[in-house]
């Protein structure tokens, strides 16, 4: 081996890291702002998720738990912005409520500022309970009794709005849009509602787990769930021009995982054929 | 007596209440449902207490490094204050309404959390260059598993050579999901031994391991 292919497989084994996240970043943004409008392959869970919605009669009531984190919202602002316009273009009412954190009160305001609401009446069409504290004893206590927080986020009692005085409890509901063990384990199978997940990335394993045995009817895992939902809808957002970035910085990583892996495995024979 | 304040009556207290959600949960009374729901109530009263408890203990503590001038007591002082000014900005109005408490969430709160969140993705690919390298026979099933998944997850690949992506979403939809199932059965029957234990008075661990 020639001083020059050490001098090579040296420099592939310890790159500077700040060139790799310089990479990253022009990656990352440049198809941000210049989309390159690659396909994008819909999966099964994605049209389980949009026909579940899709063909719910109308007057049937969703509730969704849109509990997002303001870190991930870079992540779910679009699944969320997409699902809830969604149930507003087929006239579906809709109760939201959260139970993780109290900024997802306030990150659920963002998303819902992006949405179109064509119109529709706070009360009527939809309610905004906000943050209830207690976790899984909370979510017990409102599958229940919707009314049970009292009053919403907007300080309205909520036994007087028209919509909670038609919809009592977890027995009205036609659909669960939401994630978390949590929501399965005190909504979906005791009341035996349908459920849409909506999760991060990360968590797409434990929600395959609930797809396969049926307990959720369809999933939106990442901003490629949000993308593919969009593309579906025929309404492509942020998250569209997302998946440009993505494949970008994806097909470079995996070149950098093949390189890396060949000019190690290189360096250690050589090694080894040197002792 | 004391015995029986410190031991019996908690345990009986906690297995009476273990029998009624337990048996609410798997059939249909009236009654039982009644008592089931004033108790998971009660639940969430005390846990928006123990969140109350919770602020108090931050007060004690931060209180305690400002006066000690432990490291970074300056940044207790300032933590101190954003405490009470969310805290007062939440309280006013209806949770959450008030201008002072959605510009704090807004304007500092989320754009704060999604920065950090963001700058994650420098560290993560930094890691992964450095780390994914097959030095050994479980590193390498680990590397060519990552291999195969990151072409599933490369939106242009499903897209543009639909057969390429066939091993990753095997490994994401079926290799991993068998281990995940099992993972989840266990620990549900694992909860329904502890509730047993609880029921029948085994478990101490719940008064803080009390003899």
């Amino acid at each position: 081996m020639t001083n020059k292919n050490i001098s090579v497989i040296k420099r592939i084994l310890e790159i500077d890291k700040r060139l790799i996240w310089i990479i990253i970043l022009i990656l990352l943004s440049v198809p941000l702002v210049h989309p390159w409008g690659l396909p994008i392959k819909v999966d099964q869970y994605v049209k389980d998720y949009y026909n579940a919605i899709e063909n719910l009669p109308p007057g049937s009531l969703v509730v969704c738990r849109i509990d997002i984190e303001a870190g991930n919202l870079g992540e779910q602002n679009d699944q969320a912005v997409t699902t809830l316009q969604h149930l507003i273009d087929k006239n579906i009412p809709f109760i939201e409520v959260c139970f993780d954190r109290a900024d997802s009160a306030i990150t659920f305001e963002k998303v819902f500022s992006q949405v179109n609401k064509k119109g529709k009446i706070y009360g009527v069409d939809w309610v905004n309970v906000g943050y209830m504290e207690g976790k899984e004893s909370a979510l017990a206590a409102f599958a229940k009794d919707f009314t049970y927080p009292g009053k919403d986020q907007y300080g309205n009692v909520l036994n007087d709005l028209p919509l909670l005085k038609k919809y009592k409890s977890m027995n009205d509901v036609k659909l669960i849009i939401g994630s978390g063990d949590s929501t399965i384990r005190q909504w979906a199978v005791p009341y035996n509602v349908k459920m849409n997940s909506f999760v991060l990335g990360i968590f797409f394993g434990d929600a395959v787990n609930y797809y396969n045995a049926g307990i959720t009817v369809g999933i939106l895992s990442g901003l490629p769930g949000a993308a593919q939902y969009q593309f579906l809808r025929g309404t492509p957002g942020l998250a569209v021009a997302a998946m440009d970035a993505l494949s970008a910085s994806q097909i470079f990583l995996i070149g950098l995982l093949i390189i890396t892996n060949a000019a190690y495995i290189y360096d250690q024979n050589n090694r080894r054929r040197k002792q | 007596m004391s015995n029986i304040l410190r031991r019996e009556l908690p345990m009986t207290l906690a297995a009476a209440i273990v029998l009624i959600l337990f048996t609410d949960y798997y059939f249909k009374n009236d009654i039982l449902r009644t008592t089931a729901n004033t108790l998971v109530n009660w639940a969430v009263v005390a846990s928006a207490t123990a969140a109350g408890v919770g602020v108090l203990n931050v007060l004690i503590r931060t209180t305690r490094n400002i006066q000690k001038r432990e490291s970074y007591w300056y940044l207790d002082i300032w933590m101190l204050i954003m405490m009470v000014v969310v805290a007062v900005g939440g309280v006013i109005g209806a949770y959450g309404t008030s201008i002072l408490y959605t510009w704090v969430m807004q304007n500092i709160y989320l754009a704060i959390d999604a920065t950090i969140f963001s700058m994650v993705v420098f560290d993560i690919t930094a890691a992964f260059y450095r780390t994914f390298r097959v030095r050994s026979i479980d590193a390498a099933i680990l590397v060519i598993s990552a291999f195969f998944v990151m072409i599933y997850n490369v939106p242009l690949m499903g897209g543009l050579f639909p057969d390429s992506i066939a091993i990753g979403s095997w490994v994401v939809n079926i290799a991993s999901v068998g281990p995940t199932r099992a993972l989840t059965a266990v620990t549900a029957i694992g909860l329904i031994g502890f509730a047993i234990r609880i029921l029948l008075m085994k478990d101490k661990s719940i008064f803080g391991g009390v003899d």
